[in-house]
């Protein structure tokens, strides 16, 4: 207990004031609900029974038609409107796909609802029927799932990258003659395996494998004889940096949307990831930078610590805060960058539901006040979450 | 000297007033100006080159059809001409045992400067689209079966139309298109050089200066020019000004040939004396302009606002709702040939889940009918007999079950083996990004799941859309049927001749009993044998359930009270030529 | 200096060359054949005809007029053992067909003469299809085959296709001697299938000159040639230089207006910085700052135009702007129009620069100038007008050359809610309907601008602060 209670302390910003705390238990709440959120609202029950057989729905692969053809007694079952001898529901007992027809659609919190309190559309309906408050809980996972993972897989890219280029620049990083002779010998044995008459599964595994050999080969052969021949990484990355700076965004998302053959929101992910990484990237090369100048850094490398050790055991912990705060930020704008593509339709399967797909709906029938107030007061307060957290961050460090 | 002035000042005045009361036609030519909004700007007004549907009805507002179907009657009237032809066989000479169709054009029709309607732009309209570098390749589907085309030598009003073969749509053929004036398209007289016998040889060989010749014809017919400038013709209306992206202006003609016609029928009346297209894409945008009082009339209107604005106490008294029946029909196209769905139960138990009800209320708000079959519920030959499907699970398991599907591997949908495989009862269905098609597409794969199918939606561009149907690469898809005014014939969407790679029965149902009930009727003309082969091709359809007929649609226009409108089930539900200011 | 400028315009003009490159290849990879597409707007018979060799033509013909039928690149690698004339053969899918035989039977010649002659049996025998059935029938078979990837089964095709034809009556000579030389290569090939041999899967460099697609591309945008969009044919330049100018007075108004009023929110705040009247501005700021300009839109729109609470703005269009006569009511149409938009887009960046100058006013405040300058009795209005301002103003200015591209790229989300045609509503309906003429140059004025901006920000602030060095980049 002690020890959760000195971990909440140790959340940056928790000790600024009540604003961050708050935004710390609004993200904690919607982290929460994104993670259980099929548990929260769901069509199907935790636990029924019926004519003395126990199912979990929930938890198990059990259809309505399975328990139709278990049951031709109760056929056809319905989650909602069969008589189980005993029921345990979800609190809210719509999955955000139901669509419920009886009630219809666009349909206000406050109207007069067929049905009990125990099936009410709390938030209303959207434009298909289906229950609003289920559409914001699986809002919340695409939301978040999204804006952290592009951004961790931004950090990931940027991070390693930006570093190497600020620590290396143009002419740290030498190959001896030998070791460009391999770079050079695998860059074209790869080239060639690519026109080789195998499947594109085998041509990538060949690939990798001997891109993993030649890193072990490099390795092995490596000398303290100063190289010869110079990478220059700076000029490189920088280079990838800028022309992904110029690449027009919305461009890029419609069309690998289009090309590449995954779900959509794991493509729109990616390209957010692929258009956030430079900015980590030079934040981190900016840090990397300034710390190659301070004294104690010369000096380990004048005591030749080698350059891995530097790097792990001093540079990286201590660039990593303005990278962070950085990092907070990117989120807000991932998640707003998502939200603005989905409520343009693009990217999302048609099945998902996301907070800027029901504020899109709000479009099309102006009165659906529901709409447009709870999907983007959700944004909003995420948003607000994360800059406050990222401020009061940026503040203490300046400090 | 004063005096002088006065008298003479006043019988000029009279003089005056007397021209002016002479002067007026027959026809009140009001001062109405009419605001229409229009979805989506048409990228020509060219007849034959135009693609989008919003182009046609303004096209035949300034390029007026030989004849055209009459927006209530639904029959073909004469416009240009002065009645319908009617065909007679011809005995003798190189068309023996053909027809010939004699049309006449009127004596008062002109074109805009002036100059009279003759059968020399009947046939120059058919050279150009002969033009080998001319892609009218849409018109000459028709247009093949006319063998030849004689204009009278003594009375360049008259033409007459040869088929040698018996063509079931020869009337549409001969007079259903929009005629050009050959003066004003072809201005170099280039087409004039040519017979139409030799621009329809598949084998000519050109010289170089004839091949030169067609190819500048061909260039400046198809040229920016013509698309959105000069586009005239022998309507009551021309075109006053194009402002791409904003509007679209047509003013009336002030000394308008038709207005001169006696008892003309609806499509030669003309009210308003000015129709803008205000290009309005966002239908929410639309709303609010018609609201505002910027646009006068509005089409297409979504089915949820329609009904929200009909049932709005603000609104409801201050706009007129029209709703006419659309000649479509909306329907799932099931792929028969997938191995799944070719089991006719299988398909029928798909049909048995879906909330027809459901559907109708929340796609259409209500806002549609239901259809048993092909054929709209508003045809004569209709089967009122047969019972619109509903929901009805408990069917949809037992025939599930019956076509040998069961769930064996305990994972919530039926599975079975077939061609040796374990297959699951998964289906998916592919549709373009509209919200009609989606809206049904989630519902269906509701619906579906309560009786065990596994539906994955796969939403792709339009244009891999059309390919994918093409290529029949699909299980389902969501797609519209239109109907035309003549009566229907099954042979292109229901034959066994045109179940290939490409071809136009998409879902690969066909019988041979079907086979030979379509061919009678393509050939039938007997009224009773019509209508009993209607039946029978219904309750076939009804039986096997080769596709999943959903609904028909309602048009659903808006439009400010102080015009009044004739609606009409032809697209687009208005005419915009027929719009009175009230009360008129 | 002026060397390096020119070095970095040089990079500059690389990297637009990369870009460019990058951007065409994107495009060719989506999915669905651009021919096909045209084709159904070109010629609508496609769809209903059956005969192959007539939709070969019109294929033909169509891929000739857009340029489809050119290679991609100036260079292109392919196995040894592919024909070289392979983007030649159209449509795509007999290409793929084409492909699929020279990888299973290592003959580049023989497949493209397989290829050649399957083109003449379709000339000859599917003009005379409807007239004779052996015809017919030899028209259908080789549209079969040139779906058929598999040589094993093509073979069995035409082996059963020539004893059913060859029975005909109505078969002609030629017909049989087609189907001959058909069972020829055929057999060719089915013979050296299923020996692979490592040396011919060498790829071999193809070297195509300026006769290809993006050459025409490239040249015909650097050349200004008039381009013609794909959805309406209307001047792809003039539709945007049309987008372009609306967009510009969106944004450039909204820009205003953001800076104008961030700038001296930013002085207010910096000068009372810790009263409680700024705390309360602060936070509404901030607030602001998190707010989506998307939600804040359709709340506008809820609010203010719909009818529900009030409806003084119109939902928006540009309205009776081209009907109106005269310049006073134009302006007064654009106003009610475009105040949403305007607020829409400013309110964001107005709290961002606003904090930006709060910041830099603090920072100013701290310098020991001020100091001296306060002790040397100058009034604190002059100090903040003449000193402050200004030296706080710098970052801020630098700033705005970051915002350059931005201004001219559009704000789709906006621009989209309220219908106004700008940029980035042009560039988000061209490309889901692949009208690519409009597309590129877009792409390419907007990937200019960001990377010229760059180079005209680090100028800016060389140019008004000589103490600067910029890194080596």
């Amino acid at each position: 207990m002690k020890k959760l209670i000195s971990l909440i302390r140790a959340l940056p910003g928790w000790s600024s004031g009540f604003s961050v705390r708050f935004a710390w238990l609004f993200l904690f709440f919607i982290g929460f609900i994104a993670v259980f959120g099929p548990w929260i609202a769901n069509e199907k029950p935790y636990y029924c029974k019926l004519d003395g057989q126990s199912y979990f729905p929930l938890f198990t692969s059990v259809s309505e038609s399975g328990l139709s053809s278990k049951h031709p007694s109760h056929s056809p079952v319905n989650w909602h409107t069969t008589k189980f001898e005993s029921v345990w529901r979800t609190p809210i007992p719509f999955g955000y796909r139901t669509i419920d027809l009886k009630a219809g659609s666009y349909i206000s919190p406050f109207a007069d609802q067929a049905g009990n309190n125990r099936f009410r559309h709390w938030l209303g309906t959207d434009a298909l029927g289906r229950d609003v408050l289920a559409g914001m809980i699986r809002g919340c996972r695409v939301s978040l799932l999204i804006g952290l993972g592009s951004m961790l897989i931004a950090l990931l890219i940027g991070v390693p990258l930006g570093s190497a280029a600020a620590w290396w620049g143009n002419k740290g990083w030498r190959l001896t003659i030998l070791q460009f002779i391999i770079m050079l010998f695998t860059c074209t044995v790869v080239f060639l395996v690519w026109f080789a008459p195998i499947t594109i599964l085998t041509k990538s595994l060949v690939s990798v494998f001997l891109v993993l050999a030649a890193i072990y080969l490099l390795w092995k052969s490596r000398s303290y004889s100063r190289g010869r021949i110079a990478v220059p990484i700076d000029q490189l990355v920088m280079g990838w940096v800028s022309i992904i700076d110029g690449f027009p965004a919305l461009f890029l998302i419609l069309i690998l949307v289009a090309i590449v053959p995954l779900k959509g929101w794991v493509v729109v992910m990616l390209t957010i990831a692929l258009l956030r990484w430079p900015s980590m990237a030079r934040y981190m090369r900016a840090e990397v930078f300034k710390m190659k100048e301070s004294n104690y850094i010369k000096a380990a490398q004048i005591l030749n610590v080698p350059s891995w050790q530097i790097l792990r055991r001093h540079i990286v912990p201590y660039a990593f805060r303005p990278v962070m705060i950085s990092f907070v930020f990117g989120v807000s704008s991932a998640i707003l960058a998502e939200s603005s593509l989905s409520f343009l339709g693009i990217g999302l399967p048609t099945e998902e539901i996301n907070w800027g797909r029901l504020l899109a709906q709000s479009r099309n029938h102006f009165d659906a006040w529901w709409l447009v107030l709870f999907p983007g007061s959700a944004i909003f307060f995420t948003l607000l979450s994360l800059y406050t957290i990222g401020n009061a961050w940026q503040k203490l460090s300046e400090k | 000297m004063y005096r002088k002035g006065i008298i003479t000042h006043t019988i000029f005045c009279v003089l005056l007033a007397a021209g002016l009361f002479s002067c007026k036609n027959a026809a009140d030519i009001s001062s109405l100006a009419v605001t229409i909004r229009l979805p989506n700007e048409p990228e020509s007004l060219h007849p034959i080159f135009s693609k989008s549907a919003y182009a046609s009805p303004i096209e035949s507002l300034i390029l007026l059809p030989i004849a055209e179907y009459d927006p209530i009657s639904l029959t073909l009237t004469p416009l240009l001409i002065t009645k319908m032809p009617v065909p007679e066989m011809v005995k003798e000479g190189k068309h023996a045992n053909g027809k010939v169709f004699k049309l006449e054009f009127r004596p008062e029709a002109e074109w805009a400067d002036g100059k009279p309607v003759t059968g020399e732009d009947y046939l120059f309209t058919f050279k150009s689209i002969y033009n080998p570098y001319v892609n009218a390749d849409s018109w000459k589907t028709f247009t093949d079966f006319i063998s030849e085309i004689v204009i009278d030598p003594n009375d360049p009003k008259k033409v007459a139309v040869y088929f040698d073969s018996t063509y079931i749509l020869d009337f549409e053929a001969t007079t259903n298109w929009n005629l050009y004036p050959a003066h004003i398209y072809d201005p170099e007289n280039i087409m004039s050089k040519f017979t139409l016998e030799e621009l329809r040889a598949t084998d000519k060989v050109w010289t170089a200066e004839q091949d030169s010749l067609l190819k500048r014809f061909a260039t400046l017919y198809e040229s920016p020019a013509f698309f959105r400038e000069t586009v005239s013709g022998a309507g009551a209306y021309e075109l006053a000004e194009w402002m791409t992206g904003e509007f679209i202006r047509l003013k009336r003609k002030q000394n308008w040939w038709g207005d001169k016609i006696e008892n003309p029928p609806s499509l030669l009346t003309a009210y308003p004396a000015e129709i803008t297209y205000r290009i309005i894409l966002d239908a929410a945008a639309a709303e609010a302009a018609l609201k505002a009082g910027e646009i006068d009339l509005m089409a297409e209107v979504p089915a949820s606002s329609f009904k929200a604005l009909s049932t709005d106490p603000d609104w409801k008294d201050k706009l007129q709702f029209v709703t006419p029946p659309l000649m479509v029909v909306n329907y799932l196209e099931l792929n028969n040939r997938d191995s799944i769905l070719a089991d006719s139960r299988i398909r029928k138990a798909l049909a048995y889940t879906l909330d027809y009800d459901g559907i109708l209320n929340n796609v259409m708000a209500g806002l549609a009918k239901r259809t048993v079959g092909p054929i709209h519920p508003d045809r004569s030959y209709y089967d009122k007999e047969l019972s619109p499907l509903k929901q009805d699970i408990n069917t949809s398991l037992a025939l599930i079950k019956e076509a040998g599907w069961g769930d064996t591997n305990g994972n919530g949908t039926p599975d079975k083996m077939i061609g040796g495989k374990r297959e699951e009862l998964k289906l998916s269905i592919k549709l373009s990004n509209k919200a009609e098609g989606m809206a049904i597409a989630n519902i269906v794969k509701e619906n579906a799941a309560k009786a065990g199918f596994d539906i994955q939606l796969d939403v792709i561009d339009p244009g891999q859309v059309q390919q994918d149907l093409r290529q029949h690469n699909y299980q389902i898809m969501p797609l519209r049927i239109s109907f035309y005014p003549s009566p229907d014939d099954p042979f292109t969407l229901w034959h066994s001749t045109n179940d290939s790679p490409g071809g136009s029965n998409r879902s690969g149902f066909h019988t041979p009993e079907l086979d030979q009930l379509i061919e009678n009727l393509r050939s039938s003309t007997d009224s009773e044998e019509r209508a009993a082969g209607y039946k029978k091709f219904q309750e076939i359809i009804y039986a096997a359930q080769p596709v999943i007929f959903l609904y028909v649609p309602l048009e659903r226009i808006i439009a400010s009270k102080r015009i009044q409108l004739q609606a009409s089930s032809r697209r687009p539900g208005y005419f915009e030529n027929l719009i009175k200011p009230a009360g008129s | 200096m002026i060397r390096s400028l020119l070095r970095r315009c040089l990079n500059a003009l690389v990297l637009l060359g990369v870009i460019s490159i990058i951007a065409f290849y994107l495009s060719k990879l989506v999915p669905g054949d651009e021919v096909l597409d045209y084709l159904s707007l070109d010629d609508s018979k496609y769809a209903a005809s059956v005969d192959p060799f007539e939709q070969r033509v019109a294929y033909a013909r169509v891929a000739k007029k857009r340029s489809l039928d050119l290679p991609l690149f100036y260079l292109s690698v392919l196995p040894s053992n592919y024909p070289d004339s392979l983007f030649l053969i159209l449509p795509v899918s007999d290409r793929q067909t084409v492909k699929k035989w020279a990888q299973a039977s290592n003959q580049k010649e023989g497949t493209i003469d397989l290829y050649h002659d399957l083109q003449r049996g379709l000339g000859y025998a599917c003009p005379l299809a409807d007239a004779s059935p052996a015809a017919n029938q030899l028209c259908q078979m080789v549209s079969e085959l040139l779906h058929t990837h598999d040589l094993f089964s093509a073979h069995h095709i035409i082996l059963r296709h020539h004893s059913l034809i060859a029975k005909d009556s109505s078969a002609t000579p030629e017909t049989l001697a087609i189907l001959d030389t058909l069972n020829k290569d055929i057999e060719l090939l089915v013979r050296s299938t299923g020996k692979p041999q490592m040396a011919k899967w060498l790829p071999v460099f193809y070297w195509h000159g300026t006769h290809n697609q993006y050459h025409q591309w490239m040249g015909g945008f650097i050349t200004f040639k008039p381009l013609t969009s794909l959805i309406d044919g209307r001047n792809a330049w003039s539709k945007i230089f049309d987008a372009l100018s609306w967009t510009l007075l969106l944004n450039g108004l909204a820009f205003i207006l953001a800076i104008v009023l961030g700038v001296l929110i930013g002085l207010w705040s910096g000068t009372h910085d810790g009263l409680k009247k700024e705390r309360v501005v602060n936070i509404i700021l901030f607030t602001l700052f998190a707010l989506p300009s998307f939600w804040l839109a359709t709340l506008f729109i809820y609010f203010l135009s719909s009818g529900e609470w009030f409806s003084i703005f119109p939902a928006g269009g540009l309205g009776p702007y081209h009907s109106a006569s005269n310049v006073f009511q134009k302006w007064a149409v654009l106003l009610t129009h475009l105040t949403l938009p305007v607020l829409c887009l400013a309110l964001g960046s107005l709290a961002y620069i606003s904090r930006q100058m709060k910041q830099s006013v603090v920072n100013q405040f701290h310098q020991p100038y001020v100091l001296s300058l306060r002790s040397l009795g100058v009034s604190e209005k002059t100090i903040l007008r003449k000193h402050v301002f200004r030296n706080a103003l710098f970052p801020v200015i630098t700033m705005i050359g970051g915002a350059l591209p931005a201004l001219l790229s559009g704000s789709l989300i906006i621009e989209v809610i309220f219908s106004i045609p700008g940029m980035g509503r042009l560039m988000y309906t061209s490309l889901v309907a692949r009208d690519w003429p409009v597309v590129f140059p877009i792409l390419m004025f907007g990937a200019a601008i960001t990377v010229f901006s760059y180079i005209l920000t680090d100028v800016i602030y060389k140019w008004a602060d000589p103490r600067v060095k910029s890194l080596e980049t």
